[in-house]
């Protein structure tokens, strides 16, 4: 067990990846340029689950690491006050939060953009979507539903298609598909995804 | 953008439409329709390039398991395996 959470960003030394011998080549350069890893969901008996990032989608290395790696963290909701409104991820990032706001909720960036603002590295492009958390500790259905249409008008003004997982401790739901009214939804759990009954 | 399309003759047809799924980071949409012919198509389209064999696995596994004939179509955001699979019987959960 650790204190950390899935999307948690934790500083390493970059050396650590010296460690992984199965590691592809730009798993080094990227940790060079910025020496962050982000929390998996994944339960890892004997340390912390991460994943390194790299340019593109498809460069995503699973590691884990051991808490003395760890040289400082940054929480999604650390993220909120470092968000300067630049760039298209920074305007959308702040008309969603002042969405949210108006209806009583917090949502914290994670994804790349999440990543850009602890790490101060570029990790986003021109078509990167903005993702989102919400802690969803207590959360009544009609917010979530303004919400949701406050987050769908900033992507036809702004054109960045915005993601929202909706968490329950380590169980993450995308709100696109709680509110779509399945009979059944699928979580992200750090068990591998599962069925759950949908919220009515 | 990768595209990728496995196909296997036979199998049961599906009787329905179903959509699940969402367009989310490491999640999928699943469309599944009754098929032209009898034999299943699955028309995969993800925004991660160079998993083509772990999707042939995959996609394998469940016709393997479930030997139907449909239409399905994939857009994929970066699912794992685990959760392409779990999509896939959803969406079958609801078209047969």
């Amino acid at each position: 067990m650790n204190a950390y959470r899935v999307h948690d960003l934790l500083q390493i030394d970059p050396a650590v990846a010296g460690q992984w011998s199965d590691a592809p080549s730009w798993v080094g350069c990227a940790l060079e340029r910025a020496p962050w890893v982000v929390v998996r969901r994944t339960v890892a008996p004997n340390g912390i689950a991460v994943g390194v990032r790299g340019s593109g989608r498809g460069r995503r290395y699973a590691a884990v690491i051991a808490p003395q790696d760890v040289r400082d963290v940054r929480v999604p909701e650390d993220l909120i006050a470092r968000a300067d409104g630049a760039g298209r991820l920074g305007r959308a990032f702040g008309a969603c939060s002042t969405g949210a706001r108006a209806h009583g909720l917090t949502v914290a960036p994670i994804g790349a953009y999440g990543f850009a603002l602890a790490s101060g590295s570029p990790a986003t492009h021109a078509r990167s979507d903005l993702d989102l958390l919400l802690r969803a500790e207590t959360f009544a259905l009609e917010s979530l539903r303004a919400f949701a249409a406050a987050c769908a008008s900033v992507t036809s003004r702004l054109g960045v298609a915005i993601d929202v997982e909706l968490a329950f401790g380590a169980n993450g739901l995308a709100l696109a598909e709680v509110l779509a009214g399945g009979a059944a939804v699928v979580a992200k759990t750090p068990h591998g995804p599962k069925f759950v009954a949908c919220l009515k | 953008m990768q595209r990728i399309v496995v196909e296997r003759s036979g199998g049961v047809p599906v009787t329905k439409r179903a959509h699940v799924g969402a367009v989310a980071s490491g999640n999928l949409e699943v469309l599944c329709e009754p098929p032209a012919e009898a034999r299943a198509t699955i028309v995969v389209s993800t925004s991660v390039d160079g998993f083509e064999p772990v999707w042939r696995a995959t996609l394998e596994r469940f016709l393997e398991r479930y030997p139907i004939a449909a239409a399905i179509e994939i857009n994929d955001f970066g699912a794992t395996p685990a959760m392409v699979s779990l999509r896939l019987e959803q969406a079958l959960e609801l078209a047969r």
